[in-house]
């Protein structure tokens, strides 16, 4: 439980390890039930994380994520009916909505490229380990890394500098801290690097993100790729 | 060195493109004495009792309509050699290995009657330009020698040409004899050269064989994307669940020791069913590759061949898989009710196209009918083949269970595969894929559902 991806980053999410904590509740959506068992049963068997319901479609999925609240959704792309990307998108408009990691079985996907720009937080293969699928699952939870840095620019090189950022300018030290956040840093290893405080990097993760209108980092570096804030060629 | 060995292989290709036309000459000669022969009997036979044999007529023919006449006949007699069967692969190879030709020519299986009007012009052009060179060769050249020679010695030899007065007469007169000497030597060489870059033309793939060429390119194109995305569908999402139930096996090993070993089996049963699918596609994979070098592909993919009986009218593995699927689907205990035939000549590729869909809509028919007889139509006319199968309507899905977002049905060719493939959604795509389509809904009390797709028979492949 010393993983460094356990320090909170943002106000909003669940509360940190440290303080008797709760547990991270789950949804798992997809429509192979052997899929979804096993995700489940990987997830379910650690004591932080918690699955609260388990859908087969998009529908079935707006449903349960309406009745249980789960703070991550761990969602199949294709999917019968109601894709997930499509759910994404709908649940994403939900009040208060949950952090949707995509699971999919190929990589270099269009669907997972359209997922991220859907607004996914992360995505995650299928041919993961358990404790990698565990630890994915807590890094979105906790919005305290990018996950897979590399993949997510890599699938996002070919969409970079095709949407304009309309929001009030970065100032140049935040503009750093999301090209350090882009390469799937943490904030005490942003802080390390640039000589600041943890403290510091916090309030400009939180100022860029406002700024930027983006829910977590992941979506802030999407937007940061998509309008040229920072150079997926460069990083 | 090599400039030599250059000048040594220009040389021989030259000297087969002379007898290329030689060759032509020889044909040629023997065509337009039988012309001749014919027609002087003709004459002799029709009676013409006033005519002498004499100088400037052809076996007792005079004139300038007789000599168009026997050259006509000549060109159609050299036409209709063009259409004897094996004439064109003796051209197609004449024109390879002696004229010289490049690009692509071909001795079409089939051959329809653009490539028999080709075939034909091409043998008047090649006896026609052969006898033109041979004529040359042999009459200007030698008259020309001689025309030179009468003009250095200052007499006459024989050559009936009158002899000029003067020095710059004789001069000119020797000039003259020696460009149309020098000229008709050489002109096998131009006109050689040109017939080469004819052939192509003429013995090639023409506008029609392009095209089909083209559309059977499309036709592996998409069964290239079929294969993939049976790949992708099947093997990739059976890989996933097996790994997928691993790490939760793993994970619950030490504490949960009956749900380890559910998912053990439940990772047994996915590999073993992807195994079959595997050996499906392959067989799939197989048949492409031996459809294109034989006609007839062997046994069935599963080799199970010989122990079933083949119904009448179709391959060995076509019946024997259409017949399995159908048995298959009997044996769950479905009313199934077979009218028609597929065409005996069905391109394999097609027929396992066909006994696929044909797989995704029983097995459809098989969750969602209401019980009752389910009719299984095939047929082909007009250029298409089709399949129909009717079900009894399902009053209780007979609302949702509009088109293709139907519920979803198991890949096609093994019922026991593991679910959630794209149904009817995927054979639509199939179809559209192949230049065809998939329709399916309600009529009165029933739900029928037809694919249609253009007939692809086995020699067009």
């Amino acid at each position: 439980m010393t993983d460094p991806a356990y320090e909170p980053a943002e106000p909003a999410g669940p509360a940190r390890p440290g303080d008797a904590p709760d547990p991270v509740r789950l949804v798992v959506v997809d429509d192979e039930p052997l899929v979804r068992q096993g995700l489940s049963l990987i997830l379910g068997a650690e004591d932080d994380l918690e699955i609260v319901g388990e859908a087969a479609d998009g529908d079935e999925a707006l449903r349960i994520v309406r009745a249980t609240r789960p703070h991550v959704v761990c969602m199949d792309v294709r999917m019968p009916g109601i894709d997930g990307i499509r759910a994404t998108e709908l649940l994403l408009h939900l009040p208060e909505p949950p952090k949707v990691l995509v699971v999919t079985t190929f990589e270099h996907d269009q669907h997972v490229h359209d997922a991220l720009l859907a607004g996914a937080s992360g995505f995650l293969l299928k041919r993961a380990t358990g404790p990698e699928m565990v630890r994915a699952v807590r890094t979105i939870a906790h919005g305290t890394s990018l996950l897979f840095p590399d993949a997510v620019r890599d699938l996002l090189r070919p969409s970079a500098r095709t949407a304009r950022h309309d929001g009030p300018p970065l100032t140049e030290r935040e503009t750093e801290v999301l090209a350090h956040l882009a390469r799937g840093e943490t904030n005490a290893e942003i802080a390390a690097e640039l000589f600041l405080g943890v403290e510091t990097v916090r309030t400009h993760v939180g100022n860029l993100l406002a700024k930027l209108g983006a829910r977590d980092r992941t979506q802030a570096v999407v937007i940061a790729y998509r309008t040229g804030l920072v150079d997926p060629r460069a990083s | 060195m090599i400039d030599d060995d250059v000048r040594m292989e220009i040389l021989r290709r030259q000297g087969r493109r002379l007898a290329w036309l030689m060759a032509g000459a020889a044909i040629g000669l023997a065509v337009v004495l039988l012309v001749v022969v014919v027609a002087a009997v003709a004459v002799g036979l029709g009676g013409e009792p006033g005519s002498e044999a004499g100088s400037g007529t052809v076996g007792g023919l005079r004139g300038a309509g007789p000599v168009a006449t026997i050259a006509g006949a000549s060109v159609l007699l050299a036409a209709l050699l063009g259409l004897v069967p094996g004439v064109r692969e003796l051209e197609v190879t004449g024109a390879r290995g002696m004229l010289g030709a490049d690009g692509e020519l071909l001795v079409p299986r089939r051959p329809r009657a653009g490539h028999h009007a080709r075939t034909a012009l091409w043998v008047v052009l090649h006896l026609g330009s052969g006898l033109l060179c041979a004529t040359l060769l042999a009459t200007f050249v030698p008259s020309a020698a001689l025309f030179l020679v009468e003009l250095a010695a200052g007499r006459s030899f024989g050559s009936g040409l009158p002899l000029p007065e003067g020095a710059v007469g004789r001069l000119g007169a020797a000039a003259l004899a020696l460009l149309i000497g020098a000229a008709s030597a050489l002109a096998w060489w131009p006109l050689g050269a040109a017939l080469s870059r004819l052939a192509p033309h003429l013995l090639g793939p023409t506008a029609t064989d392009r095209l089909e060429a083209a559309e059977q390119r499309v036709a592996r194109e998409a069964e290239r994307t079929r294969i993939a995305r049976e790949l992708h569908d099947g093997i990739g999402h059976a890989l996933t669940v097996v790994s997928v139930q691993a790490a939760a096996a793993r994970t619950v090993q030490h504490r949960d020791p009956e749900v380890t070993a559910a998912a053990l089996a439940a990772i047994e049963e996915t590999a073993r069913d992807a195994t079959g699918e595997l050996d499906a596609v392959l067989a799939l994979l197989r048949d492409e590759e031996g459809g294109r070098r034989t006609p007839r592909h062997p046994a069935a993919p599963d080799g199970r061949a010989t122990d079933a009986p083949a119904a009448p009218g179709d391959g060995p593995a076509a019946g024997d898989e259409l017949e399995r699927h159908l048995a298959g689907h009997r044996r769950a205990g479905m009313d199934l009710h077979r009218r028609g035939e597929l065409p005996a000549d069905l391109a394999p590729l097609q027929h396992c196209h066909l006994v696929r869909g044909l797989g995704e809509l029983l097995t459809n028919a098989q969750r969602h009918a209401a019980p009752g007889p389910v009719t299984l139509l095939l047929g082909a006319d007009d250029g298409r083949v089709h399949l129909e199968v009717t079900s009894p309507l399902d009053d209780a899905l007979a609302e949702p269970a509009d088109d293709a977002a139907a519920p979803p049905a198991d890949s096609a060719a093994q019922p026991a595969a593991v679910p959630g493939g794209h149904g009817l959604v995927g054979l639509r795509e199939r179809a559209a894929l192949l230049g065809g389509t998939l329709e399916a809904g309600p009529r009165g009390e029933h739900w029928i559902a037809r694919l249609d797709l253009p007939l692809l028979r086995e020699e067009e492949r």
